[in-house]
């Protein structure tokens, strides 16, 4: 009886898997619009973040008369749920896939087969650079982030004192990138001290708050913290508050301005490092659509609303960014 | 109809043709042959956790430590070949890492009697800890050296690792259906005590169960590494309750005695399908209302489940008069 | 009759020991581990995770789990922070509790009427309700913009915390209805044959956690001033964890509200505890792990 019944449900997957390998491909979605489509894969979806990259994607579907699509996974770190969605696009046929990798190395092979497959890769944000990739867009590179947080913290701490890192997840590449370069530019610093141990906030509020916390107690003299995570600048600041040192330690960090507004305004955060993530996709778009149609981006190019472009030879194309402090957070809507 | 209501798979069956269908019907592309073998695959290490999850809640437990232990052998694998170890070597010593924290857990739930889900709980924390102690401070990521990295680039192509995962699964339904391990493990997952009353060794029963899971988790560590080309310390995050769901959509009953591992297998390929549907339909948050019909299909599937029980429930009777 | 041969030793005490021997070990070696700074910060870092422990410790007294907790925390909180963030505070506040028991009653009506065992509806849940939450907020932080700071201001949390265990600790210890979770959790058909109707009893108490969420998403907002959907996937199991330190049984019809508030004072203390002796970050995870079956196994001594 219960091997029968085994043998029906055997013939059922073999169904399936058969039908899939029999079906003919039929025409490409896009074809009904016959517009060209873009997917953005992010590396979480559903952050302030990538929010505001895409409303850079949708302004640009907008501009350009294309269609712009974004997706990524659901939850931070999930290199495998990435590849898997750049697979779901290959075998969609789009015309371009733009992404931001939580991996440099994991995506390497299905970047190459999707050129391979004839659709055009690129990344922003976050870099691929072993790969056949066509060109990286972003607003600096990860090191340097680093090294300009700790930069403008030293100046602010008069070039001593002792100095806190605050990351965000252990596992995640570009802070672990982020973390080298405040490392890197410490050491031009030999007056500051760093505080043992590094925090991690795994993006998380709550946790970003109580490491802050407990570093302060650890550390009564602390005199500044690097946060290159955005959760990281707004926590250190509510612990800063909490335990009346507003002022003496000073806040540098990777951030979003709509979530420090008034903790800049109050001279707890001294200020972030950030670029406009709408104006990047959307600079990354029209480029990308440009590509589509052979025109090929230049060195110094003039972009209206954005500036000067550099483009290295290796085809990493870097926009300005800017440091927001309390005299301009108010130009930024993001 | 009774024979089909008897079926323990039936729902899952149900679901999987049902979504087939669907998708085949409203989503262009669905049926591209190659593609669809290309985002199954990405589900083999995901199915080869469901194995070992299959054989835990059969026997009335569950290990949350799946995903972290993978993370572990992943890991580990990266380190041996980057400090020049061969692949066979490294490979060998991610399953028997695997196996060890498999085997501790087994003993702790085993020897000790404590709880499955308070020590899976605790390797859970631990393993991913550990995992990012031999990484080494602020890594994230493993390259595998140059030359096996071509290697692998060819596997990436093949269906290898669904052929492994395939294996994997046919070996589970082995030992579920014809070993007397499988009898043990329906033993203790249905009762316990009736099962040591007539003579079964139920602490080595157990303790081989989480063995062979931490041994498959181990082998997932290293498709994982594998297919993406390096080792990352966060690998696997999150898979245990993927696992687990797809266990769970498949049949197996949750508190135990009964289980299938054919059952598993339509289970992940059903969120394989769902995840292929959805994302060749071009919705934007794809992952998002990925997660959201995947609630859906497990609560509405374990209802199925009710009612098929009870449908048979009453034909039994039925039959009785 | 297990009763009777533990009533000497109070259960708890052996973890109690434990964190006793933890907190004496860091003030020893850490001048600043007892300052009020620090005693605040932690009271304000255990408040999330301890109001919902509350609710999951009565769960699983009843021999369920519930895994959405953490999501039924997020879209409570953005429900009602959206109204919040618009200056309708009273509004806001009861839409956070309403729509925390409107999950809690979801989660129960499953278990209750659907039949459905605990750990597979909550699963359930967890994939729609945080998914839900996310596809509601767009993916953007709400912004209290201050108005209920109040509730994460100095030792408020805290207090609001210790607050929900003493309520809890009364609610179980000396109540019909305490007596009845128990009872089902021991066993469910005896206690049906007594005359206790276990489909009440688990819809109280899922609808109750389902509330403590929606308290914990008002504090949580208090403190934060402001809330993101991804911002707590920790605090579900970081509550379960906390519950089965504290002694009680993940099979049901034993464990206490007071074991519960020593498992999250392990917790916290731990992760405070490693900042301040300086500990890498990548060994705190595994300390952690170390932690939890060190309980277990003390707890499990106990018993013998």
């Amino acid at each position: 009886m219960s091997s029968k019944l085994r043998a029906v449900c055997a013939v059922g997957l073999a169904l399936i898997v058969g039908l899939a390998g029999c079906g003919k491909p039929k025409a490409k979605p896009e074809a009904a619009n016959n517009k060209r489509t873009i997917v953005f894969v992010f590396k979480l979806v559903g952050i302030p973040y990538s929010n505001a990259c895409q409303k850079g994607a949708v302004q640009a579907a907008k501009d350009l008369g294309i269609n712009v699509e974004f997706t990524g996974p659901a939850k931070g770190g999930d290199v495998a749920g990435q590849i898997r969605i750049i697979e779901n696009q290959i075998s969609r046929g789009v015309d371009a896939i733009v992404i931001s990798p939580n991996d440099p190395n994991s995506v390497k092979p299905v970047i190459d087969k999707a050129m391979a497959k004839g659709v055009k890769v690129f990344t922003w944000d976050s870099d691929a650079p072993d790969t056949k990739r066509i060109f990286y867009v972003a607003a600096a590179d990860d090191v340097g982030i680093g090294s300009d947080i700790m930069d403008q913290l030293a100046k602010d701490m008069g070039g001593k004192g002792k100095v806190g890192i605050m990351s965000g997840s252990q596992g995640a590449l570009n802070l672990n990138q982020h973390v080298d370069g405040v490392y890197k530019a410490l050491k031009k610093y030999p007056d500051i001290k760093l505080a043992k141990p590094i925090l991690y906030n795994n993006d998380q509020p709550q946790l970003a708050q109580s490491g802050m916390s407990g570093l302060l107690q650890a550390h009564p003299d602390l005199g500044g913290i690097a946060c290159v995570s955005s959760p990281g600048p707004p926590g250190a600041a509510r612990a800063v508050i909490a335990s009346g040192k507003t002022g003496k330690v000073k806040i540098w960090g990777l951030s979003l301005p709509s979530e420090n507004r008034r903790y800049l305004k109050d001279g707890v955060v001294n200020g972030l490092i950030l670029w406009d993530p709408g104006k990047l996709t959307y600079l990354t778009a029209k480029l990308v659509n440009d590509y589509l149609d052979d025109v090929k981006p230049t060195d110094g190019m003039e972009v209206e609303n954005i500036g000067k472009l550099s483009v290295s030879d290796d085809g990493v194309i870097i926009m300005p960014g800017v440091v927001i402090t309390k005299e301009n957070v108010d130009q930024f809507d993001f | 109809m009774r024979r089909l209501i008897a079926i323990k798979e039936s729902p899952v069956l149900v679901l999987c043709v049902g979504l087939f269908i669907c998708f085949a019907i409203y989503v262009p592309n669905f049926l591209d042959g190659p593609g669809i073998l290309d985002d199954v695959k990405q589900y083999a290490s995901y199915a080869i956790l469901a194995v070992g999850m299959t054989l835990i809640i059969g026997s009335a437990g569950i290990d949350i430590s799946v995903g972290s232990v993978l993370g572990f052998s992943t890991v580990l694998f990266g380190c041996a070949m980057a400090r020049g170890m061969g692949l066979m070597s490294a490979c060998l010593a991610a399953l028997i890492a695997g196996s060890v924290w498999g085997m501790l857990n087994g003993f702790f739930i085993a020897r000790l009697k404590l709880q499955p889900i308070v020590v899976t709980l605790s390797s859970m924390a631990a393993a991913r800890g550990m995992a990012y102690v031999i990484a080494g401070q602020g890594v994230s990521s493993i390259p595998l050296p140059a030359e096996a990295a071509g290697r692998v680039n060819l596997t990436y192509g093949s269906y290898s690792p669904l052929i492994l995962a395939l294996v994997v699964a046919v070996g589970g339904w082995l030992v579920l259906v014809k070993t007397p391990l499988g009898r043990y493990i329906l033993a203790v997952g249905s009762n316990e005590e009736a099962a040591r009353f007539s003579g079964i060794d139920v602490a080595k029963t157990k303790l081989w169960i989480y063995s062979i899971t931490g041994f498959l988790a181990g082998l997932a560590g290293i498709v994982t590494a594998g297919m993406m080309n390096t080792s990352i310390t966060d690998a696997g995050l999150g898979y245990e309750f993927e696992a687990i769901t797809a266990v769970l959509i498949g049949g197996t009953s949750i508190s135990g005695g009964e289980a299938t591992v054919v059952g598993s297998i339509l289970g992940v390929v059903a969120v394989s399908m769902l995840n292929r549907g959805l994302g060749l339909m071009g919705i934007n948050d794809l992952e998002l209302w990925r997660m959201l019909c995947l609630g859906v299909i497990l609560i509405s599937s374990v209802l199925l489940d009710q009612l098929r029980k009870r449908a048979m429930s009453k034909s039994a009777k039925a039959q009785a008069v | 009759m297990n009763k009777i041969c533990t009533n000497k030793i109070p259960k708890e005490l052996p973890i109690l020991l434990f964190l006793v021997a933890m907190c004496a070990a860091l003030a020893v070696t850490k001048s600043t581990f007892l300052s009020a700074d620090n005693l605040r910060a932690m009271g304000t870092d255990a408040a999330g995770i301890g109001i919902i422990a509350v609710g999951m410790t009565a769960i699983i007294i009843t021999g369920g789990i519930d895994l959405s907790v953490a999501a039924v925390l997020a879209l409570s909180a953005l429900v009602g922070g959206r109204l919040i963030s618009d200056g309708m505070v009273i509004q806001g506040c009861a839409a956070t509790l309403l729509t925390g028991i409107g999950c809690g009653a979801l989660n129960g009506g499953l278990i209750t009427i659907g039949r459905m065992p605990p750990i597979i509806a909550t699963l359930g849940t967890l994939y729609i309700i945080q998914s839900t939450a996310t596809l509601y907020s767009g993916g953007q932080a709400i912004y209290t913009n201050g108005h209920i700071a109040l509730l994460g201001r100095g030792f408020i949390p805290l207090m609001i915390t210790v607050l929900v265990f003493g309520a809890g600790y009364v609610l179980m210890g000396f109540t019909k209805l305490g007596r009845y979770v128990y009872a089902i959790g021991g066993n469910e058909e005896s206690a049906r044959l007594a005359g206790i109707n276990p489909a009440h009893i688990k819809m109280a108490v899922y609808v109750s956690a389902g509330l403590l969420a929606g308290v914990a998403a008002l504090v949580t907002m208090g403190i934060n001033n402001t809330f993101q959907a991804n911002d707590v996937p920790d605090y579900m199991l970081g509550a379960i964890a906390a519950v089965v330190i504290g002694g009680t049984s993940i099979m049901g019809g034993e464990g206490s509200v007071r074991g519960t508030m020593i498992g999250v004072g392990i917790s916290t203390v731990l992760r405070n505890g490693a900042i301040l002796v300086g500990l890498d970050a990548r060994w705190t995870q595994a300390v952690i792990g170390a932690a939890i079956v060190i309980a277990a196994i003390a707890d499990r001594l106990r018993r013998r």
